[in-house]
């Protein structure tokens, strides 16, 4: 086996990382703050790249739709959490599931009939579309862009709870819902606002996947499995878990590709069941 | 005790009148036919399209008084991509809709479930999509009859096209399941038998639905062949292009692809991802012959889009109608003994069924994807014929018994 060829697969194992990442990272706060496995989160991502779409349609601009489809899913998502998630804290996980999973539905027949059952994809940004060469292998620009971003995601948001008040409240929040509601902080408003930044995060990860996936009713469905064994591995509600669980599996699924192509798709699910067993809060997961 | 009294005299009235209408329907009572097709989900498209071929072929027929005076008629169901609803829809159809004849199926699996049925409801059933060879072959029986090719036919049409190509070094990528192996290794097969200097230096199965195929795209590049035999189709088939564009792929290696000629594929993946690709087709609206045209010209009139492959429920419709017509009588027996006989003058050239498998030999279509200045959307420049008698399984190869 080649250097180059190994170096090659090793980076398409970061990118679908990153995109995993974008996903589940959101998933993973969600659930850390609001105790809520959001089923509909595939929904929204592929909301976000619908939306995505559609901007680029109109605008022949991919950066705005960076911009417009995170807002708008954002908007969404603090809707949803506001009209139907918040009846649900107090009724435990079988409503909220049966509740996400029913808005998954929803959202996606919702999809189907506003954008139609076709795929669609959008072209890669003009200043992206170059090729560059990687010991003799040409790699697209676009991917070796969506590690940057996604990289400097994980960095900004990691910031945001770590360095920020705001993000000190949010991981207070986490660690005890209550003690942050008797402090004096709007709970409400803070959930609502979690919710919504999952929700952003998702469109974004839909935006930055429609040049390299197509846009196709179904991609949710697609992408959540992959998110939910990203959290379990990496540790439910740990935001450097979301970040190691999806660089795992990446390279899981890449290097398999390489080596044992037909038993691939196995290896995620084996490494799961793996850290299920030897650690069932997952690598980074807090003991309950 | 008034009410009970009202009751029966309402049942009477009831029974009364059903037998009434019933007596007045027989007189012009129409041929049903019940088409299973997949009308959900992400290949809804196919679906539609199917329908619509077979809306046109009804919309024609019933225009010239039907058939046998009765005009047909078409009850469509959604078998949602899943075998154990296609049978319960079949069982539906049959029993409370008494169709008389049924359309089935639109994946390989739903169409099998329904084909292993029908010897139970002893009533005809064509195939106009699902293209699993064991439906005429394995598992054949005497009342399914597939009008459109199968998946054998396809990969040695692939092959037969391949080998006047200068092309040595085969690569072959297709999705991880039945239909993707079984094409693959009747083209590695086929295409060592007409070209015994070509070798396959590679294959690789990704998974239906791969999200990202970026680690397939760089093992085939890796393994440096020269053309790629790619039977994927769908949302996998329209991502595979766009990113393997991303990689250069199309420019190094001249890609042959089995669905390469639907717009519906090569539309949505853009005019550079599929420009200078090879593609297949089961039909390709570009052929120009008079009889297409005009039917083409049919379609348009009603649609107003160009046909995918509509063509092949549409031929499926007719060639029943003219067994039908021939038999005189809609009565199982009588209709299989015509249809076994159809030569049928379709848009797309001369489809015969062979009365040893029921698979009805026809033509299988490629040509070269490019910019063509009469249509918006990227197609074939020239559409070239892989004629019926070069890509027709031998009967006594297809493994069919028919009592």
């Amino acid at each position: 086996m080649e250097f180059s060829n190994l170096l090659v697969q090793f980076l398409h194992g970061i990118v679908y990382a990153m995109l995993l990442f974008m996903v589940s990272s959101g998933l993973t706060l969600v659930f850390g703050m609001l105790g809520v496995l959001n089923f509909a989160h595939g929904s929204l991502y592929m909301i976000g790249a619908y939306i995505g779409l559609s901007t680029v349609l109109l605008t022949q601009n991919f950066w705005v739709s960076l911009i417009v489809a995170p807002i708008l899913v954002a908007l969404l998502g603090g809707f949803l959490e506001t009209t139907f998630l918040k009846k649900t804290y107090t009724r435990g996980h079988v409503h909220q599931l049966m509740l996400t999973y029913g808005l998954a539905y929803i959202l996606d027949e919702l999809t189907k009939i506003i954008w139609g059952t076709e795929s669609h994809s959008i072209d890669v940004p003009p200043i992206l579309q170059a090729s560059i060469n990687i010991l003799g292998n040409a790699y697209p620009v676009y991917r070796l862009a969506i590690i940057v971003a996604g990289g400097l995601l994980a960095l900004g948001v990691w910031l945001l709870l770590k360095k920020t008040r705001l993000g000190m409240i949010i991981r207070a929040a986490v660690f005890s819902t209550d003690l942050v509601k008797f402090l004096g902080f709007n709970q409400p408003l803070l959930f609502r606002g979690v919710f919504a930044f999952g929700a952003a995060l998702a469109a974004l990860g839909g935006v930055f996947a429609s040049p390299l996936i197509t846009t196709y009713p179904g991609m949710g469905a697609d992408i959540i499995i992959d998110a939910f064994i990203v959290v379990i591995v990496g540790g439910l509600g740990s935001l450097p878990g979301a970040l190691l669980g999806s660089l795992l599996i990446g390279q899981v699924m890449s290097l398999g590709i390489l080596f044992l192509p037909r038993f691939a798709l196995v290896f995620s699910y084996v490494l799961m069941a793996i850290i299920l067993i030897v650690r069932p809060t997952g690598i980074l997961g807090e003991k309950e | 005790m008034k009410s009970r009294k009202f009751g029966a005299g309402a049942i009477v009235l009831t029974i009364f009148f059903c037998l009434w209408g019933a007596k007045i329907g027989l007189s012009a009572e129409p041929i049903k036919i019940g088409a299973i097709l997949v009308l959900s989900g992400p290949f809804i498209e196919v679906g539609v399209e199917e329908k619509r071929g077979i809306d046109l072929a009804v919309e024609e027929l019933n225009a010239k008084g039907g058939i046998l005076g009765r005009k047909v008629e078409v009850i469509y169901e959604d078998e949602q991509l899943k075998p154990a609803v296609g049978v319960d829809k079949l069982t539906k159809l049959m029993q409370m809709d008494k169709v008389d004849f049924i359309v089935g199926g639109y994946s390989s699996a739903t169409g099998l479930a329904i084909a292993r049925e029908m010897p139970k409801y002893k009533k005809i059933c064509i195939m106009t999509v699902p293209a699993t060879e064991e439906i005429t072959g394995k598992y054949c029986n005497r009342y399914v009859f597939r009008t459109s090719s199968n998946s054998a036919m396809e990969a040695i049409s692939g092959a037969v096209f391949a080998k006047d190509k200068p092309y040595k070094k085969f690569f072959m990528l297709a999705a991880d399941y039945n239909f993707g192996h079984t094409t693959c290794d009747i083209f590695k097969k086929k295409i060592k038998e007409l070209k015994p200097e070509a070798e396959v230096v590679g294959e690789v199965y990704p998974p239906l639905m791969a999200k990202d195929f970026a680690p397939y795209i760089s093992k085939v590049m890796q393994a440096n062949p020269e053309a790629l035999w790619l039977p994927l189709w769908g949302a996998d088939f329209i991502t595979f292009l766009k990113q393997g564009l991303q990689f250069g792929l199309q420019k190094k290696v001249q890609v042959i692809a089995q669905f390469g000629g639907y717009p519906f594929y090569i539309g949505p993946a853009g005019y550079e991802a599929s420009e200078g690709i090879y593609g297949g087709g089961r039909y390709m609206f570009g052929l120009n012959t008079p009889e297409n045209n005009a039917w083409v010209e049919r379609w348009y009139k009603k649609y107003n889009r160009y046909p995918d492959n509509g063509c092949l429920s549409y031929n499926g419709i007719m060639m029943l109608m003219e067994a039908v017509k021939k038999a005189g009588t809609i009565e199982t027996e009588a209709v299989i003994k015509t249809f076994e006989t159809i030569q049928y003058r379709s848009p797309k050239g001369l489809v015969t069924m062979r009365k040893c498998d029921h698979q009805a030999d026809q033509d299988y279509f490629w040509g070269k994807v490019g910019r063509v200045a009469k249509y918006n959307f990227p197609y074939v420049n020239e559409v070239l014929i892989t004629p019926a008698q070069l890509i027709s399984v031998p009967c006594e190869e297809t493994g069919c018994k028919m009592e």
